[in-house]
């Protein structure tokens, strides 16, 4: 069942010194319900600002978001972000951040706020740290606040705005390991956005690859690997010739931009 | 270090310069009646605390001051908050609040007299004119620097702009709007004193003045002093007070 559409997305913004920067260009993506994509391509290539687009922060030029065939206006509670900054608040505990999303909704008790955000802790395994601030978490900590706040609001969609970018590679692992280990549980729809190929492919079930700026689909790749995946799945061959060839579609891109960066030069 | 040694410390420079002070005139260094000295000055203020007239000093001062200080506070932190939200606004009156905030506001004493009368009116303007621009300014400056990112995850998650600032801007920028209520009480009390000294019949500033300008040099140090440690005692109240609002986030960068 298709859950979201993206219809001709194309974003420019406005440039100090005047005219335009086409950041996303003609981007056309059907995402099923359920399904996971992620979407990779070189650094700005306007892949965040896509995914702001999807959840209604960033309005695009031209070109239209629909969400289970309803037009997107503004960020909705069927979406929910989670940062690559982490974006919490640090004044906040963990319980505190996790349940400011469920604040915003204005909604519900802090009773019940309280309940829901300890079943969240238990589901990203932070039991023990409710009371501890941001600043005295590990990185992969925060990043499991960021996910658990997220998830705390029962979206239907979740956007993953590079949200690993941040840890160490044995994190890194780690945390797409947990990442799938929770969506496996209610397969939400997911759309995640990296540049990390290996990550890419690991996690989707379709994986976008982006051009260059302006950003466009490039391809688009079916990912046939067998879930519940562990991480011994990125030795098999059928993963191994997927990252290549992503590779390679990824290379001419980033030959392409360097290339015209030196032209320009 | 704990906090009694780094007290202790302190004290010690303190202590030193007292006894210097106090042996500058027998070792023939001054003459008393240019600098007085320590243990005069200590009976003076005992003198003048037991006659009272300290107490209705200071009951007068610190009336002044508070509605001078309250207003300031309630001016200065919602307009800077907007001046610091909107990027027009700030556009608009920077230029014009910089000027004011550079402004000495004890020249325009003559003016605030004629608008606000001698004593209790024009005190309270000066103390108000005075804390206000550093509580504005970095309140605005405070908005001005909280992190975007924050207010993107409110905002996905459906905030509105009320509960951007709300759970955001307010909570964000305490530690800056801190900053501006400290200096703005060092100028609220400067304004005080100066106001009174010029433009009153009563207060602390008055009894200043009047010391001053009968070169009763004893009870004029004695009365500064006074105001020295209403400086020092405020400060360390805001300093709590700032410890106790941002409890949690000590430790965070800003």
């Amino acid at each position: 069942m298709l859950h979201i559409e993206l219809k001709q997305i194309r974003v420019t913004f406005p440039q100090p010194e005047g005219g335009e920067l086409l950041a996303v260009d003609r981007f056309d993506l059907q995402v099923q319900r359920g399904e996971f994509v992620t979407i990779v391509g070189p650094s700005g290539c306007g892949k965040s600002t896509l995914l702001s687009v999807v959840d209604g922060l960033v309005r695009s030029s031209s070109g239209q978001v629909h969400v289970e065939g309803m037009l997107v206006t503004g960020p909705g509670p069927d979406r929910a972000l989670v940062f690559q900054e982490f974006a919490l608040l640090p004044w906040r505990t963990v319980e505190g951040n996790i349940g400011l999303g469920l604040e915003l909704q204005h909604k519900l008790s802090s009773r019940r706020i309280k309940e829901l955000v300890l079943h969240y802790i238990n589901m990203v395994g932070l039991q023990g740290f409710e009371r501890h601030y941001p600043y005295q978490l590990s990185g992969g900590m925060r990043q499991r606040v960021g996910i658990a706040r997220a998830l705390a609001v029962n979206p239907e969609i979740l956007l993953m705005d590079e949200p690993f970018a941040a840890l160490d590679a044995q994190t890194r692992e780690i945390m797409s390991v947990e990442l799938l280990r929770i969506w496996e549980q209610d397969k939400k729809t997911v759309l995640f956005i990296t540049h990390s190929i290996d990550e890419s492919v690991y996690l989707a079930d379709r994986v976008v690859v982006m051009s260059s700026r302006p950003g466009r689909v490039k391809e688009i790749i079916q990912v046939g690997l067998p879930r519940p995946r562990g991480l011994a799945i990125k030795d098999a061959p059928e993963f191994v010739r997927l990252r290549r060839h992503i590779w390679d579609l990824l290379e001419e891109e980033v030959r392409r931009q360097v290339d015209g960066k030196e032209d320009r030069a | 270090m704990k906090r009694w040694q780094r007290a202790w410390i302190g004290g010690l420079a303190v202590f030193a310069f007292l006894i210097l002070w106090e042996a500058a005139t027998p070792l023939g260094w001054v003459r008393v009646a240019g600098i007085s000295r320590p243990t005069l000055v200590g009976g003076a203020f005992v003198q003048l605390a037991a006659s009272g007239e300290i107490y209705d000093g200071l009951y007068i001062s610190l009336k002044g001051f508070f509605l001078g200080f309250v207003l300031a506070v309630v001016i200065g932190i919602p307009v800077g908050v907007v001046i610091g939200r909107y990027r027009f606004l700030s556009m608009l009156l920077d230029p014009l609040l910089m000027a004011i905030y550079n402004m000495p506001k004890v020249a325009m004493m003559p003016l605030l007299v004629v608008w606000f009368g001698v004593g209790f009116g024009a005190t309270v303007a000066v103390v108000l004119l005075g804390a206000v621009f550093p509580i504005l300014v970095n309140t605005a400056v405070g908005i001005r620097e909280v992190d975007p990112v924050w207010v993107r995850a409110v905002r996905s998650f459906g905030g509105s702009e009320w509960d951007v600032f709300k759970k955001v801007l307010l909570p964000g920028s305490v530690p800056p709007m801190m900053t501006g209520i400290r200096l703005g009480v060092g100028r609220g009390l400067l304004g005080v004193v100066v106001s009174e000294m010029y433009a009153s019949t009563e207060g602390i500033g008055h009894l200043i003045g009047l010391y001053g300008m009968s070169f009763r040099i004893t009870e004029l140090i004695a009365m500064v002093g006074v105001v020295s440690l209403l400086g020092f005692v405020f400060a360390d109240l805001i300093r709590r007070l700032e410890v106790w609002v941002s409890k949690g986030r000590a430790e965070v960068q800003w």
